[in-house]
């Protein structure tokens, strides 16, 4: 079944879709749960078609929804074009919505308080004194002098977790900006020219999503011959462009069919300026959506290759790197201080990014908007 | 379907080669070769030139590849200069446990997952339903390391109900009863931890469907017909909510046996995953390259799989 195949599947699905569950919106409007048809919010459709969330077409749901709306401007006869009411903008649509979805702005709250926290901190803690081996302070339990207590090399936890939180938080950062920024290229590219490129560009993706993912960056990491922040993050952000790359491919191609493109390319506007300053920003709500939720699973990646010892080195504390501590057994069973204020802290950042990222994803869906 | 089936594993051919060649380059960029653990000081250095010359690690690039891509149709993977005997060796010792694992973790995640997602579709907005839906939330947002760490900790240390690392109870044999109660024992903990947080996708996806398929109009012919509630839910709907699922079920068991790296490092599960990360410590990159090729083989299965059995359970895209 070639890519078209499953497109065209996908998309007929998709208006089905849409259609019933404009009936069961309309039937129970602002039900309680609002993630009722959040049905791929896990971003595992194998297709990375997520056309049910086109953030594009807001502007003109919201004009629906604008309660000043001068009367009569609904029908055609005697439209007043010149006072119809300015749309809402997309960006505006999406702070509305944070600010209404009670769960999602509380996690925002979070969230920023610990990132300001922890940057605000490091800028005055010791990161050498903090790693600094202390012989004489190994193992200790949560005291008075380390509010966590301290690991094998005597060295204070709690500003471990500090620096490991800031550390995780920044490559998080990074590879989100590093795969999403290549991934929208990627993808605008592929959608906006269709056809043979498309295609070409398509097999690509293809080839790099059977890659065994974690196998492969545990090996580059490896062999890579210097080795620091800005290599890791390359070579993290090299096989985890795809996903987004498919889903703007996927809009892109839509938006394309569309005539203000078509008018712009009569016109004569080159390819370049209509794929990023016409195209793009019709597209930005999705990308902010597509990169929240990478951000939570990029900080959970990094975690992960950390603690498999393939992450950062050990002078530069990783989240990930804490919780490796717990691979020996000692530790894991007597010394949870160790390892466990660090698990919980990958639990919170990752919830409160979710979070963040899904009410922004239902706020692209004009039927799940709450404000 | 048989000429759908036919299409779709042309696809996969250009994916293996390229898999292949990207795999071999990656071998030639790694340090050492199948000779680096024969040098010491006794042996001449023009003997393992000759040598080299012999093996051909001296000839061009795609002359080396190709006869590599031969010795492998041939069964021969090389030798892992860590533990002196052929690659297939050492990676056959191990791979029944990952398939034990991953099979295990997966009927876990649809005998629980699959009346998850029924019921919190079914009654949707009640209390279960919410509980339910904060579990995938919860779910989604947890890494599998950090929840098997602390399953580990809690039911391995702190009950001590289960046992904490390897795949066997020591000095039994092999065969015996004891011996498969200790390796399901040994299973319990490891699975679980893969498929409770592994579950969280089928649950919202299985929930999405139902509360979608509840409206539609085959439903409400059958529910005008007077079918029973409980059939109408296990029967027509369960039918067509189960597509997205078991067209994942390929993607599901591969990413299974390559996710496990994780768990088998959390719980010291002798399998590949395991067997990879050692290979990489020791730097024994001809263990871990074949590794790679198998686990990249089977994405491309897993792919090829899901395609078709999606192709079966619904006739709409076989007409396409």
């Amino acid at each position: 079944m070639s890519q078209k195949d499953k497109d065209i599947n996908n998309e007929t699905n998709e208006e089905t879709t849409d259609a019933s569950r404009e009936e069961i919106e309309s039937q129970n409007r602002r039900a309680s749960d609002e993630q009722s048809t959040s049905r791929d919010s896990d971003g595992r459709d194998p297709y990375g078609n997520r056309g049910d969330e086109r953030l594009h077409g807001s502007s003109e749901m919201s004009t629906h929804m604008n309660s000043d709306m001068p009367p009569g401007a609904g029908d055609h006869g005697g439209l007043d074009y010149k006072n119809l009411p300015k749309s809402t903008p997309g960006w505006k649509v999406l702070v509305q919505e944070l600010i209404a979805d009670k769960l999602a702005l509380f996690s925002l709250i979070i969230f920023a308080s610990i990132t300001a926290y922890v940057f605000g901190l490091t800028m005055f803690l010791d990161q050498a004194e903090i790693v600094f081996v202390d012989l004489f302070a190994i193992h200790e339990p949560p005291n008075e002098e380390f509010r966590l207590g301290t690991d094998y090399g005597g060295r204070d936890i709690f500003g471990q977790l500090i620096i490991g939180t800031r550390n995780s938080l920044a490559i998080g950062f990074l590879v989100t900006l590093m795969s999403v920024g290549f991934g929208i290229v990627y993808g605008l590219i592929s959608g906006y020219f269709g056809g043979q490129i498309d295609n070409a560009l398509m097999r690509v993706v293809d080839f790099f999503l059977v890659l065994p993912f974690l196998m492969i960056v545990i090996v580059f990491v490896t062999i890579v011959p210097s080795y620091d922040i800005w290599t890791f993050s390359a070579i993290m952000a090299a096989f985890l462009w795809m996903g987004t790359a498919r889903l703007i491919r996927s809009l892109a191609l839509q938006e394309t069919e569309l005539d203000y493109i078509n008018a712009s390319k009569t016109l004569g506007t080159s390819n370049l300026k209509v794929i990023f300053s016409q195209l793009m920003p019709n597209l930005v709500g999705i990308i902010i959506v597509n990169g929240t939720l990478s951000l939570a699973a990029n900080i959970g990646i990094e975690s992960g290759l950390s603690f498999l010892g393939f992450g950062f080195p050990e002078d530069y504390p990783s989240l990930g790197t804490l919780l490796s501590y717990a691979t020996q057994t000692q530790t894991l069973q007597n010394r949870w201080w160790v390892w466990l204020p660090a698990a919980l802290m990958i639990l919170v950042l990752m919830l409160c990014v979710r979070n963040i990222g899904e009410a922004l994803r239902r706020a692209g869906d004009a039927r799940q908007r709450q404000a | 379907m048989i000429k759908f089936t036919i299409r779709r594993l042309l696809i996969t051919f250009p994916q293996l080669v390229l898999l292949s060649v990207l795999v071999f380059f990656m071998g030639s960029l790694m340090p050492g070769d199948a000779l680096s653990g024969l040098i010491d000081p006794s042996i001449p250095a023009e003997a393992i030139e000759a040598r080299r010359e012999a093996l051909g690690l001296n000839n061009p690039w795609y002359i080396q590849y190709r006869d590599w891509v031969v010795a492998m149709f041939q069964g021969d993977f090389g030798q892992s200069i860590f533990h002196q005997r052929p690659v297939m060796d050492v990676i056959g010792s191990r791979l029944m446990n990952t398939i034990w694992l991953s099979v295990f973790s997966v009927i876990i995640i649809y005998v629980i997952g699959i009346p998850l997602g029924l019921i919190s579709g079914r009654y949707k907005d009640s209390l279960l339903d919410s509980v339910i839906t904060g579990y995938t939330y919860l779910g989604f947002a947890t890494p599998t390391f950090v929840f098997g760490l602390v399953v580990l900790w809690i039911f391995g240390y702190h009950f001590g109900v289960f046992p904490t690392n390897g795949s066997v109870g020591a000095g039994l044999e092999p065969g015996s009863v004891d011996y498969i109660l200790s390796k399901i024992n040994h299973l319990i903990l490891p699975s679980f931890s893969i498929a409770l947080i592994g579950l969280v996708g089928t649950v919202q996806y299985l929930r999405s469907g139902v509360i979608e398929a509840q409206q539609k109009d085959y439903v409400m012919l059958a529910r005008a017909k007077g079918v029973k509630q409980v059939s109408l839910y296990l029967k027509h709907i369960f039918r067509n909510a189960i597509i997205p699922i078991a067209a994942f079920f390929g993607y599901e068991l591969v990413g299974l046996l390559g996710g496990s790296i994780f768990i088998e490092w959390v719980y010291a599960y002798p399998g590949m995953g395991a067997l990879f990360l050692e290979s990489i410590e020791t730097r024994d990159f001809s263990v871990a390259n074949v590794l790679i090729l198998f686990y990249g083989f089977l994405t491309i299965v897993g792919a090829l799989l899901s395609d078709i059995i999606l192709s079966i359970v619904d006739p709409r895209i076989r007409i396409k």
